[in-house]
């Protein structure tokens, strides 16, 4: 039997198991309907939230405004620059064959594009970015196209429909990408 | 997206349970496949499907009308099922696993798709959802990704493993021999 | 001797194998320069350059995400950068941090994310208002359970530690609810902040004593809670 066969197999072995099943799914749309229909209204969180807020807020005067303008400066002034912290050799890599311009971008460089470059012509596209410890999310823009899931990344998260990559670095935990 | 399903969905968001029923029609099917493919047990896939739908519908808003809505729909009821799996295991009753079927049901069926059936059964549950949805949902690698929010390259991983062990499981048990084409 | 000194730190500076931030960072002035000169009412332009001063002197803003950020706004109709703008300043005047530099994200680096996203400006604005109302209610509940001080520090006064946490405990109901598609009384929402909490810690973003102290005190009804507060204002 060959493998194309035993495809078959499977897809005609998962159909008749879901259709085995789903003669319990009889009714269901009037199941689900009524369970709506009994649950109170609820306005979406959005809403709850615009109503919340459309309360003002107070607004600093002037002269508050140049008394903080003023003392901020003090302070800056009196605040030491903090240390440098380490920063640990990250590698950014996409495989992007046939792309004209690959870049990152992220929390790193305020969400600003730091190309990538790929000088052999492989596809395979790479940045090193030296990152101090912390928590960074991501995402590549091939040819100005959002490509959020590298597969490097320790978390995911979906931004209105896109997916950033998450990545931490530091805390002594070996760097997968480095 | 197909014009009259986009319809359903805006009827839907403006409250139009009957839209939603029709939605449910639809895909109560492909659902409750994902549901069993986690929960390897039709009743509880049965109430999964049921808890996907009223959270989808809670959650419509948050759908972008520009995805692919099944995929939306898909992903939400793999985090149900995945959530009532998880309490499921934190109340340590096991469910009870399904058998293909009644033995003295398979002596006059297929004993090749049985075989299948087993071997698919006896994957590990993430492993399991990927063959279902790559087989029996038909999608591609990107969508199953998305669906079970796993890098693409896993996904691949995962397809690669799963045939071997459905593969290994098959030879075993003699229904196919040692290399097939 | 000044001509070699400023040689020697270009020098150095030059030398780093540091390629972030590929620009200079700017002076808080510069950002300040810059605010000056944007289309703004004057007396909102005078209270946002006040918070933003006090946020970039104390540790709550930083002068290169800052001015990002404001040349972006300044692309906008006027009326869509206030708006966005007043989230920031209201956030800055009740001491939070609104932007973590070149690391973390917050505020700033979220609107700076969304725009890179090409969203527009009025979810750019609900989505900053409801990041504002889980900080406020993260406090709210934290200061309540005993974990963070009982009154937060002034806006221009030195920044407390435990603002940071405040911070990162609000950023990951956020996103649960927000980025997750999870409602605030799933009890998902504990595993997954405890979870970014400890990955924070191992990463060294959290305080040793945060961690040993502020983490283990956390429990699912104090998230709840916060998430209770931030998206059901109305049962206030």
């Amino acid at each position: 039997m060959r493998w194309d066969e035993v495809e078959e197999l499977v897809r005609a072995a998962l159909a008749e198991e879901v259709r085995e099943g789903a003669r319990r799914l009889a009714g269901l749309e009037e199941r689900v309907v009524g369970e709506l229909a009994r649950r109170p209204v609820r306005r979406s969180p959005w809403a709850r939230l615009r109503e919340f807020f459309r309360q003002p807020v107070p607004r600093w005067a002037l002269v508050g405004a140049a008394c903080a303008l003023l003392l901020g400066f003090a302070l800056g002034r009196l605040t030491a620059p903090k240390p440098i912290p380490q920063f640990a050799p990250n590698l950014f890599v996409i495989a992007a064959p046939g792309a004209r311009q690959v870049a990152v971008v992220g929390d790193f460089s305020a969400w600003q594009p730091i190309p990538l470059s790929d000088p052999d012509r492989d596809g395979i596209w790479t940045a090193v970015i030296p990152l101090p410890p912390g928590r960074y999310e991501y995402a590549f823009l091939v040819d100005g196209k959002w490509v959020g899931q590298d597969p490097l990344a320790q978390e995911y998260l979906r931004t209105f429909g896109e997916y950033v990559s998450v990545r931490y670095v530091g805390g002594g935990r070996a760097d997968r990408s480095s | 997206m197909p014009a009259e399903e986009l319809e359903l969905i805006q009827r839907s968001l403006n409250g139009d349970l009957e839209a939603w029923g029709e939605i449910v029609a639809r895909y109560k099917e492909a659902v409750f496949a994902v549901a069993l493919s986690i929960l390897r047990n039709r009743a509880d896939a049965e109430d999964a499907t049921q808890d996907a739908f009223l959270r989808a519908y809670e959650n419509l808003r948050r759908y972008d009308l520009s995805r692919k809505f099944s995929t939306w729909l898909f992903t939400v009821a793999a985090n149900v099922a995945k959530n009532a799996l998880r309490k499921r295991r934190r109340a340590k009753d096991p469910p009870v696993e399904e058998v293909a079927r009644d033995p003295a049901e398979e002596v006059h069926a297929d004993l090749r798709l049985a075989a299948v059936r087993r071997a698919v059964q006896a994957l590990p549950p993430d492993y399991r959802t990927l063959v279902f949805l790559y087989y029996w949902h038909g999608l591609g690698v990107a969508e199953i990704a998305e669906v079970l929010r796993i890098p693409e390259g896993t996904v691949k991983t995962r397809l690669f493993r799963a045939r071997a062990m459905i593969r290994a499981r098959l030879v075993e048990e003699g229904v196919i021999p040692d290399a097939v084409g | 001797m000044r001509i070699a000194l400023l040689s020697l730190i270009a020098l150095g500076v030059l030398a780093q194998p540091v390629v972030l931030p590929s620009s200079p960072c700017p002076a808080p002035e510069e950002v300040l320069q810059f605010l000056l000169g944007m289309d703004l009412a004057p007396e909102f332009r005078a209270a946002v350059a006040g918070a933003l001063s006090a946020g970039m002197a104390t540790g709550r803003a930083t002068p290169t995400v800052s001015l990002l950020l404001l040349q972006d706004l300044a692309r906008l109709p006027r009326e869509a950068a206030e708006r966005i703008l007043e989230v920031i300043r209201f956030a800055l005047a009740q001491g939070f941090i609104v932007d973590t530099g070149l690391v973390g994200s917050s505020m700033m680096n979220e609107a700076r994310k969304l725009l890179a996203l090409g969203r527009k400006p009025e979810e750019i604005e609900a989505v900053l208002r409801m990041r504002l109302a889980v900080l406020l209610a993260t406090r709210s509940v934290l200061s309540r359970s005993g974990v963070v001080a009982a009154s937060p520090a002034p806006p221009d006064k030195p920044l407390p530690p435990e603002e940071r946490f405040v911070l990162e405990v609000a950023w990951a109901v956020g996103d649960f609810v927000l980025w997750e598609g999870g409602a605030f009384a799933d009890p998902r929402l504990f595993p997954f902040v405890q979870g970014r909490l400890n990955r924070l810690c191992s990463v060294g973003v959290l305080s040793a004593e945060q961690c040993q102290r502020s983490v283990v005190a956390l429990t699912p009804e104090m998230l709840q809670e916060i998430g209770r507060l931030a998206f059901q204002p109305e049962r206030r």
